[in-house]
């Protein structure tokens, strides 16, 4: 057990309780179930530490453990907390109406997201009929590199902050400098349109479009759509209708989550 | 989860990461601004305890704080401690399009549920055009024993759990006679697989519900569903509801059978 009125053991439990938050976060789209060994792994620990923990998650239902196994699933308390943030947050109450009459407008699936460590997490999300299947749903995070829902995040941040990102693309070996010129390309195209776009990283038959919002608190969120590429004279016509409708929806956010923001003035839109 | 009555199988627990647990569902389910002091009230937590933690969860950004309240709140990235993934789990995404054709085919409101404390929590909710019943969502929390699913979920544990339960129940609804409800539920599962409720929720509203059989998740998973009680009288509901929700049931449970991918 360990001892916080020791400063060591404190600074001890504030890493257990990092490490064992970060088991929830190991598991992604698909894993239903994952072995203790393979969560010591992701989790870089040890098999006896990550137990502990895992114990831990599950006994406050955050984990649920398949019989006869030693395999973990996610459990209903990550539901319950998710809903909480989803249920109270103004900024997707002010996104969800406006998504979906986007996705409806342009047959599309469309994104509200916000900044999470390196990733771009999905707050809101919306799908017409008929729009590409497989778009990630609200909890579910969206790499910030080579993305175009990341370049649009990182073309507002501060020269400091893009720099250290390029910085860090360009490390990268391999693909790093071509990474960077695409996040040139991209804030060349959000300087034009306010609007920039990618192909989607798995499914290279569709495009990716992304444009920063500025909310009123100065947290910068990032509306994105995807669609099937056309081809052709349709392509061109897509990206135009799009790229003007996702820049007037960045807009309309903006401006809707000001009055939610004044409505309730002493909560912060997120 | 652990049954009540039944000890964890593995002993060693973290404490501060079942404290950081505990102070992270104090705002569940509204996440409205709570101060240090309001949190240590609602965990019974000692104060300065509640304050490392918060500086800690503020810091991780799962917390945010709030200077005009001095409270502190759920971030959005606590989404992305399992909710993402869970959104997109198996059992969830088989059983939504047969549970929205159902609910289109019958005009009802149906939930797959599974149960935290003293409430079931629906995980998925479908509902037909016309569905006027219940209000609830993905999220909501239907007290166990007023709820049919409840009343399934507890029908369907081993007998040391289901009387333990039994006991903990009687003691948090000191006022209700709880025994003769949940006998008849019991029996209800046993002799036709379902159990019917009638008006326990809502006035007007029957409800029906069964255990859901799922490898991974065995007696965690209820299917229920919600009819207005002047179109579904509790005769029809047993007669006719129940045996079209045990077929969704065992479809449902066809379509989750492990094909050896695990």
């Amino acid at each position: 057990m360990l001892d916080e009125a020791q400063p060591a053991a404190a600074a001890g439990a504030v890493d257990s309780l990092q490490r064992g938050l970060e088991a929830l976060r190991c598991f992604g789209p698909g894993d239903d179930a994952l072995e203790v060994t393979e969560l010591a792994w992701r989790l870089g620990l040890s098999r006896p530490t990550a137990r502990r923990l895992i114990d831990t998650l599950e006994q406050h239902g955050f984990l649920l453990r398949v019989p006869g196994t030693d395999r973990f699933g996610l459990h209903v308390a990550c539901l319950i907390v998710g809903q909480a943030v989803l249920g109270s947050s103004l900024l997707v109450k002010a996104a969800r109406p406006l998504l979906q009459q986007f996705a409806e407008r342009f047959s599309v699936n469309v994104v509200a997201c916000v900044q999470e460590r390196s990733d771009m997490l999905v707050i809101a999300q919306a799908t017409a009929q008929g729009a590409p299947s497989g778009s990630p749903c609200a909890g579910m995070r969206v790499p910030l590199a080579g993305t175009a829902l990341g370049h649009a995040w990182l073309w507002m941040q501060p020269a400091q902050v893009q720099a250290d990102w390029l910085a860090n693309l360009r490390s990268e070996s391999g693909t790093g400098v071509s990474q960077a010129a695409r996040v040139y390309r991209a804030f060349q195209e959000l300087e034009e349109r306010g609007v920039c776009q990618a192909p989607d990283a798995s499914r290279r038959e569709l495009t990716c479009f992304g444009s920063p919002v500025l909310l009123p608190d100065g947290v910068v969120a990032v509306v994105g759509c995807t669609r099937a590429d056309g081809g052709g004279r349709d392509r061109v016509r897509l990206e135009r209708d799009c790229s003007a409708g996702l820049a007037e929806l960045a807009s309309d956010m903006r401006a809707e989550a000001g009055r939610q923001r004044a409505r309730r003035s002493s909560v912060s839109p997120c | 989860m652990v049954f009540p009555g039944q000890s964890s199988e593995a002993g060693g627990t973290v404490r501060v990461l079942a404290r950081g647990l505990t102070l992270i569902k104090a705002f569940c389910p509204r996440n409205l601004p709570l101060t240090n002091g309001e949190l240590a009230v609602a965990t019974g937590l000692p104060r300065p305890t509640i304050s490392r933690i918060t500086a800690t969860l503020t810091r991780l950004r799962y917390l945010e704080y709030l200077p005009e309240s001095a409270g502190y709140r759920l971030g959005v990235a606590a989404l992305a401690l399992g909710f993402g993934a869970l959104s997109g789990l198996d059992v969830r995404l088989r059983a939504r399009a047969r549970m929205q054709r159902f609910a289109d085919s019958e005009d009802l409101l149906v939930v797959l549920a599974t149960r935290d404390g003293m409430a079931m929590v629906c995980h998925e909710v479908c509902r037909g055009r016309g569905a006027l019943t219940i209000r609830v969502g993905v999220g909501s929390r239907l007290l166990l024993p007023h709820s049919a699913m409840g009343r399934a979920w507890i029908a369907s544990l081993p007998s040391h759990a289901h009387r333990a339960l039994m006991e903990e129940l009687q003691a948090r609804f000191p006022q209700e006679q709880l025994g003769g409800v949940m006998d008849e539920a019991a029996a209800q599962i046993q002799s036709l697989g379902f159990c019917v409720t009638v008006s326990s929720l809502e006035p007007d509203v029957n409800s029906v519900a069964t255990p859901l059989g799922y490898a991974l998740a065995p007696r965690e998973y209820v299917l229920g569903c919600s009819v207005p009680a002047f179109r579904y009288p509790p005769e029809r509901c047993r007669q006719e509801l129940g045996p079209r929700l045990l077929k969704l049931r065992y479809e449902i449970e066809r379509e989750l059978q492990p094909t050896g991918g695990h």
